[in-house]
C-alpha cells in the first residue's frame, strides 16, 4: 500500500525529506535525553524544546495491530484485507503504519519488525511500512 | 465542608429528538426538537435561556453552529459557544455550562448536541469522515478511527489472555437494555452467537462490536442552583466533574489501552467526596465494546483485566447488581456525532430522577456518566446525585 508523503513545512518537511535519503528522523531531546515521533517542537517528556534529529534504526516490535476488513473509504477497498499496527521502535517511540510481505496477515503482537520506506517510480518517498522479520 | 463550582447548580431539564432513521428532520431540526424538548422539561421559556453550548454538527454547513441554532431558537446570549472534542464534547460542555453559572456568567445554560448523520451521510460518508482522525502525513495509509480502536481491543485482549468472545455480552446487553427504551434505535434481540457471527470490520472487531450510526439529538439544561425550587421534574444536582486530555494521535497516548480515564473519573470522585464503591450504576462511552470494559476498570468498577466480566450472567441489566448503559448506550440507543455521549449523561440525569417506572434501576441516588472522544484522547467523568452533597 504506497501512500505519498506531500511536501510539507518546517519540522515535517525535515520528516519528509530524511525518508527521501532514506531515514525515519526521530527527535531526541537535548535535556532528558527522551526520544520522539511524530516531529513536534516541544520534548513530550519534559517540555524543553532543544533536540536533535537522529535516525532510528529501522527496527522495532508489534506493539498491537488489526487486520482491517471494511475499507474506510472506496480507494481501499481494493488492498482489503490488509493489516494496520503500532510498533514499538529499538528507539523508544511508537509508529503507526501499515505492514507488509505475503505473511502480514499472520502478524502477532512482539513480532520484531524492519521499517521499509517506499518510493515512487520518480523516487519519492511514501508512507513507511513494517515488514515482519521471521527467525 | 466542600466548595466547589458544582455546588452552584443543579440540571434541571432534559430532552431528545425523535432517534433512529428520521428521514424528514434536518440536523437543525432535530437539535431544536431536543432543545424545545428539554426547556418545557425544565418548566423554562426559551428567553429565560441565557447561555448555549452546542456540538459540532457534521450534517449542517454552519461553521458557527450555536450561532445558526441560537438564532433558529430566538436566543440571545450572554454566554455561547461551540465546542469540538469529538464523543467527549458532552462532558466538556456540563463542565464549562456549571463554570459559567458558577462564575455568574450564565443563569440557565442549554447545552445540545446532534445531527442526522444515519439519513445524510451514511456509513460510507461516516466512516470515510472517521480517516480524518489519523495524521495525514504520519498515519493516513487507510487508517481510521475504528482501526484504532481494533489495535486498541487487540492490546487488550492480548495483555489479558482473552478472546473477543469476552467482549460480546457487552454488545448483547446493550441490545437487552435498548429493548426497554421508547425511543432506542436498534430494539431487535441479540445473541453472543449473533455478534461472534457478525462481519469483521477491525479485527477483533465485529460489526455487532460497534456503535450505530443514528440520526438524533439530545438536550440538557445547567441553571444556577435556586431554580431547583421550581422545577416539574426532581432536581438532579452534579455532585463531581472531572477531565483530562492526554493525546490526539494514539501513537502519542501513554499507554494503548490505559488513557487519561482514571485520572477523570479521580477528580470527579474527589470533588464529591466519594469512592467508586458508592456509584449505583454507570452510562459509559461505548464506540465500540471495548471502550466500556477499559472505562470499567480506569473507573474502579473492576480490577484491571476483568471489566469485561461486569456483563456477564446479567449483572450490567437494568435490574441487574449494577447497571450500565441502560439506555442501551451507542451500541443500541444512538451514536450521531456528539449526541451519543449527550444521550448517555441525559440518561444518567433521567435514572437519578427515579422517574423511569418499568425500567427504572432499583437505586438511583448516585450514578455516574463518562464521555470521551477521539481515539480515548480527551475524557470527562460526571457524577450525578439525587440530593446535594
Amino acid at each position: 500500500m504506497y501512500r505519498s508523503i506531500p511536501k510539507s513545512t518546517g519540522l515535517s518537511e525535515h520528516y519528509r525529506r530524511g525518508l527521501e535519503a532514506g531515514t525515519v528522523q526521530l527527535q531526541s531531546c537535548t535535556a532528558c535525553s527522551h526520544i520522539w515521533h511524530y516531529p513536534r517542537p516541544v520534548c513530550p517528556a519534559c517540555g524543553s524544546n532543544n533536540f536533535s534529529w537522529i535516525a532510528a534504526s529501522g527496527s522495532g516490535t508489534i506493539a498491537s495491530y488489526t487486520i482491517v476488513r471494511h475499507a474506510p473509504s472506496a480507494e481501499f477497498k481494493e488492498s482489503l484485507p490488509y493489516v494496520v499496527a503500532m510498533v514499538d521502535l529499538t528507539e523508544g517511540p511508537r509508529m503507526t503504519g501499515t505492514i507488509t510481505g505475503a505473511n502480514a496477515l499472520e502478524s502477532q503482537i512482539g513480532d520484531r519488525i524492519s521499517v521499509e520506506i517506499p518510493k515512487d517510480s520518480s523516487g519519492l518517498p511514501g508512507m513507511p511500512v513494517f515488514r515482519r522479520i521471521l527467525d | 465542608m466542600r466548595n466547589s463550582y458544582v455546588d452552584k447548580v443543579v440540571i434541571s431539564g432534559v430532552g431528545e429528538s425523535e432517534i433512529g432513521l428520521v428521514k424528514d428532520k434536518s440536523g437543525l431540526d432535530l437539535c431544536t426538537d431536543a432543545a424545545l424538548s428539554a426547556i418545557a422539561n425544565a418548566g423554562l421559556n426559551v428567553k429565560d435561556i441565557d447561555g448555549l453550548l452546542t456540538s459540532y454538527c457534521s450534517t449542517e454547513p454552519y461553521f458557527v453552529f450555536y450561532g445558526a441554532l441560537a438564532e433558529y431558537l430566538g436566543l440571545e446570549l450572554d454566554y455561547g459557544v461551540t465546542m469540538t472534542a469529538g464523543g467527549g464534547t458532552a462532558g466538556m460542555m456540563i463542565n464549562a455550562a456549571a463554570m459559567a453559572i458558577a462564575s455568574g456568567v450564565a443563569n440557565n445554560v442549554l447545552i445540545v448536541a446532534g445531527e442526522n448523520r444515519a439519513s445524510a451521510m451514511g456509513s460510507a460518508k461516516t466512516t470515510q469522515m472517521l480517516t480524518a482522525f489519523s495524521h495525514p502525513l504520519y498515519e493516513g495509509n487507510g487508517i481510521s478511527v475504528p482501526a484504532f480502536y481494533g489495535m486498541a481491543a487487540q492490546r487488550y485482549l492480548y495483555e489479558n489472555n482473552l478472546d473477543r468472545s469476552h467482549l460480546a455480552p457487552i454488545a448483547v446487553q446493550s441490545r437487552a437494555n435498548a429493548a426497554r427504551t421508547p425511543n432506542a434505535h436498534k430494539k431487535a434481540p441479540i445473541t453472543v452467537e449473533d455478534v461472534l457471527n457478525s462481519r469483521p470490520i477491525v479485527e477483533p472487531l465485529h460489526l455487532l462490536d460497534c456503535c450505530l450510526i443514528s440520526d438524533g439529538a439530545g438536550a440538557l439544561i445547567v441553571s444556577r442552583r435556586e431554580k431547583e425550587k421550581d422545577l416539574i421534574e426532581p432536581p438532579v444536582y452534579l455532585a463531581g466533574i472531572g477531565e483530562k486530555f492526554t493525546h490526539e494521535h494514539l501513537i502519542a497516548a501513554p499507554d494503548i489501552v490505559r488513557p487519561g480515564s482514571k485520572a477523570a473519573a479521580n477528580k470527579a470522585y474527589k470533588m464529591a467526596g466519594l469512592t467508586p464503591s458508592h456509584i449505583e450504576f454507570a452510562e459509559l462511552y461505548d464506540c465500540f465494546t471495548i471502550t466500556p470494559a477499559i472505562l470499567t476498570e480506569e473507573l474502579g468498577f473492576s480490577k484491571e483485566g476483568r471489566g469485561w466480566d461486569l456483563w456477564s450472567d446479567g449483572r450490567a441489566g437494568i435490574d441487574g447488581k449494577f447497571p450500565i448503559n441502560t439506555h442501551g448506550g451507542m451500541l443500541s440507543h444512538c451514536h450521531a456525532g456528539a449526541a451519543g455521549g449527550l444521550l448517555s449523561v441525559i440518561e444518567c440525569i433521567r435514572q437519578v430522577r427515579g422517574t423511569q417506572g418499568d425500567r427504572q434501576v432499583p437505586k438511583h441516588d448516585i450514578g455516574l456518566a463518562h464521555t470521551e472522544g477521539g481515539i480515548m484522547s480527551n475524557h470527562t467523568t460526571m457524577i450525578f446525585t439525587s440530593a446535594p452533597l
